[in-house]
């Protein structure tokens, strides 16, 4: 399940962020989940989405392609996007598939 | 070595379809390419296929076209008399080397007569082959006791004119039916001693061997694996049905015997009836044992032991007996009292039964040939057929329901027989070695090693100062074979006497025996059984007269305390399953690097879809751990299996909506299969509709990124991918 809570992670007093976690396991529902939510927060005027990967153990590439999904949405909004606490694991693989280079990693 | 994949000439099978006996091949054609190769033996038990396996020996002969004249002749028991059989061996022999010469075998089939086939030889092998055709042609008062020799000689006088042959002379054992067969075997073996020419006697293995001397080759009954392959072909080339249970089950209840098996299958599909589950298998077994070609072969050889009807109905009276009482052996003066048969006739009965193995006779006692079920089977239904007179019916349904009751039976013992440590072999490698006494004391291992780490153990075991010395055992067998009175409360495999000496003195108060049982118990062994298993070999050791015996039981999670204090009063030893393993290491240095091979195989089918490629991945984050892969392998494992998965799903279409997976571990690596039936990988990307970004169908490029090797292999349907992720070290 989705929680999300308003932070101010980059700590800039005109940054508005949201903090979306990920499940244990992202696919194409959780996916589709956390693209939904992030949507909403830019509709809103967020401008930092951070993704909170520290429950996250597996990511496969549906769920990869979702979330470039949304780091062009963010792009398009003109908001930043955080992944967070992701595992050294999920790094690589976000690495192999160039994600790393439109994020920023905490 | 095999033989090549030759023409089949003489054999009945093609070369690929016949099963097993690579290593007699090898030792057969080895002996016919020495330079001096002299004769031969080829030793088998009834119905395991000696005789093709000599036929494809022939074939193969011929086909390597070394120059070496192959000469393949079966003794009948068709053949009327010794005269009669030299002929047609001197017809046979001039046919297959004027075939061999002109690398033409359709002459092999040929009806010509001796005089046309002789001009047919080439002007270098004239002189030796107008000789032979003219012994051979009979005089007007028939073949005479001078041709017969002459006749047999057709081989031996090729070689003299520098021909080299190589003979194969099969079925020596069917001469017992030959009024004068003595005197043709006395004449054959002093032929081909005399030639310069190698030779194979093939027979049957009681049939006695005229030179000890000479290099012996048994054919034994195929092995469990080999028997299914043979089945395996059988049910593919006859259409029917078996599965992986039944397929053991014919292996096991028809004991290796090829020809057995091959009509039990053909029985099956004249029936058109699948052996696929095992009621299936006694009813075609039971009609096969009543009517069929296994009980028609038994008939053959009662009714030429037994030709009368009296003597007949005696001996179906004698065999019950001998099949259904333990200890299932007689005197054989007792037999010959109650047989009343003058005595050459009796002696040629119980030779024949002995070549055929219905009975074993050994020294002066008659036994049923033990385990020997379809032999038992045959024996009971004739019995209640001929002299209780009951119907073929009632004969059919006791024959069905027995064999249906014995075959979990039966199972039961292949598996426990599979699970054995093999007590006997390993008590055989005991050599004076020196091994750590505490593998022979439950308690101290207990107290020692007990929840270490095996390499910690091992390597503390090899530290160990206290030694035990074991003795040379000079024999083992069986518990049951030096007393046959406990053979009803023990299993062959699982218990074993070995005879030997402390200290290679060779004296008697060096000698000693070894009395050795696996014995059964969920928890540690209690006293009150290891009491009544001490018992039981001392009873077999006394019966055996060993005055020196050490006791040793081996229990799978090894001794109670109390029952420990038996074992030293009796002076026993106890070890755990565990302790006998790791002793093995010590008999067998070879036997280290058995464990680092071990594969380990996993399988495992997840239906389609709700992210079911989770439960894959979380088997096999779990087999890889208990293989020791470090955690950083394990999560590139578990991703690439869920891309696999995710594969499947997608793009499949599968007709089952199912994924097979299969994790098989060496010792550097685990391979992961991964396959669905359905479109292949192939097809289906063929025609898949990329998103605009080209973002999807990254799965085989992650699988790729993650693996160490990955490859889409061709099946006819669906998807087989094969993953495979090498050990590494692991960062300390």
């Amino acid at each position: 399940m989705i929680t999300e809570r308003e932070l101010d992670v980059s700590g800039s007093a005109d940054e508005k962020s949201a903090v979306v976690l990920a499940g244990d396991y992202l696919n194409k529902i959780t996916g589709e989940q956390i693209e939904r939510e992030c949507k909403r927060r830019l509709d809103e005027g967020c401008t930092q989405l951070v993704v909170d990967f520290s429950q996250t153990d597996i990511v496969n590439s549906i769920g990869v392609s979702i979330l470039l999904g949304v780091i062009d949405s963010a792009a398009n909004s003109g908001a930043k996007v955080v992944f967070s606490k992701v595992k050294e694991d999920t790094i690589e693989l976000f690495e192999m598939l160039g994600l790393t280079n439109h994020v920023t990693l905490v | 070595m095999t033989i090549d994949r030759q023409k089949q000439i003489l054999a009945g099978l093609p070369a690929d379809k016949f099963v097993g006996r690579t290593v007699e091949l090898d030792a057969v054609f080895t002996h016919s390419r020495s330079s001096s190769p002299g004769g031969m033996y080829v030793l088998s038990s009834p119905g395991v296929g000696a005789t093709e396996f000599l036929r494809q020996v022939y074939d193969g002969l011929f086909a390597e076209h070394s120059g070496v004249i192959p000469f393949y002749f079966e003794i009948r028991r068709t053949d009327m008399d010794a005269a009669g059989m030299a002929h047609r061996f001197a017809r046979a022999f001039l046919t297959q080397a004027i075939a061999y010469r002109r690398n033409d075998p359709s002459l092999l089939n040929s009806s010509l007569e001796i005089s046309e086939l002789a001009e047919m030889a080439k002007p270098s092998d004239g002189a030796w082959i107008s000789r032979i055709a003219e012994l051979c042609e009979p005089t007007g008062s028939g073949i005479g006791q001078r041709s017969i020799g002459a006749c047999l000689s057709g081989p031996a006088r090729a070689a003299a004119h520098g021909a080299r042959v190589f003979a194969i002379i099969d079925s020596l054992h069917e001469t017992v039916h030959l009024p004068d067969g003595d005197r043709f075997v006395s004449e054959l073996e002093e032929i081909f001693s005399r030639g310069k020419l190698g030779f194979i006697f093939g027979s049957r293995r009681r049939f006695d061997p005229l030179d000890p001397r000479r290099k012996v080759v048994h054919i034994e009954p195929l092995s469990l694996s080999e028997s299914g392959e043979l089945a395996q072909m059988l049910s593919s080339d006859l259409g029917v049905e078996i599965n992986d249970q039944t397929r053991d089950l014919i292996g096991v209840q028809l004991q290796g015997n090829p020809a057995r098996i091959a009509s039990l299958f053909a029985a099956a599909a004249v029936r058109k009836a699948d052996l696929n589950s095992f009621r299936q298998i006694s009813s075609v077994y039971s009609d096969e044992i009543l009517s069929g070609r296994i009980g028609a072969t038994f008939d053959s050889i009662i009714d030429i032991a037994a030709p009368d009807s009296v003597s007949r109905r005696r001996l179906l009276e004698f065999l019950l007996d001998s099949v259904t009482s333990a200890p299932a052996r007689t005197a054989i003066d007792i037999w010959r009292q109650m047989f009343g048969m003058p005595d050459e006739q009796f002696g040629r009965m119980i030779e024949i039964l002995d070549i055929e193995e219905v009975i074993h006779v050994n020294s002066n006692t008659v036994e049923a040939v033990s385990g020997e079920v379809v032999t038992a089977d045959c024996v009971v239904s004739r019995y209640m057929l001929e002299v209780e007179s009951r119907s073929a019916a009632a004969v059919k349904a006791e024959i069905l329901t027995q064999s249906l009751k014995r075959a979990p039976r039966l199972m039961a013992r292949l598996y426990r027989k599979s699970s054995s440590l093999g007590i006997c072999e390993m008590l055989s490698r005991f050599d004076c070695q020196q091994v750590p006494a505490v593998l022979f004391d439950y308690g101290r291992f207990r107290d020692a090693y007990k929840g270490r780490d095996h390499k910690e153990i091992v390597i503390n075991l090899y530290e160990e100062e206290s030694l035990l010395t074991l003795p040379q055992i000079v024999y083992a067998d069986s518990a049951a074979s030096f007393n046959p009175s406990i053979a009803a409360v023990i299993e062959d495999e699982r218990t074993a006497v070995a005879t030997g000496f402390s200290e290679s003195k060779y004296t008697d108060d060096d000698q000693i025996a070894w009395v050795a049982a696996e014995i059964d118990s969920k928890l540690e062994a209690g006293p009150e059984l290891v009491e009544q298993w001490c018992d039981r070999l001392e009873a077999v050791a006394a019966h055996a007269n060993f005055d020196r015996r050490q006791i040793w039981l081996i229990a799978p999670e090894g001794f109670s305390p109390q029952a420990l204090d038996l074992l030293r009063q009796r002076n026993a030893y106890g070890s755990s399953r565990q302790q006998a393993i790791l002793l093995n290491r010590f008999l067998d240095p070879s036997q280290k690097e058995d464990e680092k091979s071990d594969i380990g195989e996993y399988e495992i089918v997840v239906p389609m879809g709700e992210d079911t490629e989770l439960i894959a991945a979380h088997a096999v984050e779990e087999v890889a751990r208990r293989h020791h892969f470090p955690q950083k392998a394990i999560n590139q494992i578990k991703t690439a299996l869920v891309e696999a998965c995710i594969n499947a799903a997608e793009h499949s279409l599968s007709p089952d909506r199912r994924i097979y997976q299969k994790f098989a571990v060496e010792a550097d690596k685990i391979n992961i299969t991964v396959s669905n039936r359905g479109l292949r990988l192939a097809d289906a990307r063929g025609l898949e509709v990329v998103p605009t970004g080209g973002r999807r169908g990254w799965g085989l490029s992650l699988m790729r990124g993650l693996m160490d090797e990955v490859r889409i292999e061709q099946v006819d349907d669906g998807t087989r991918i094969r993953m495979t992720k090498f050990l590494k070290p692991q960062d300390n």
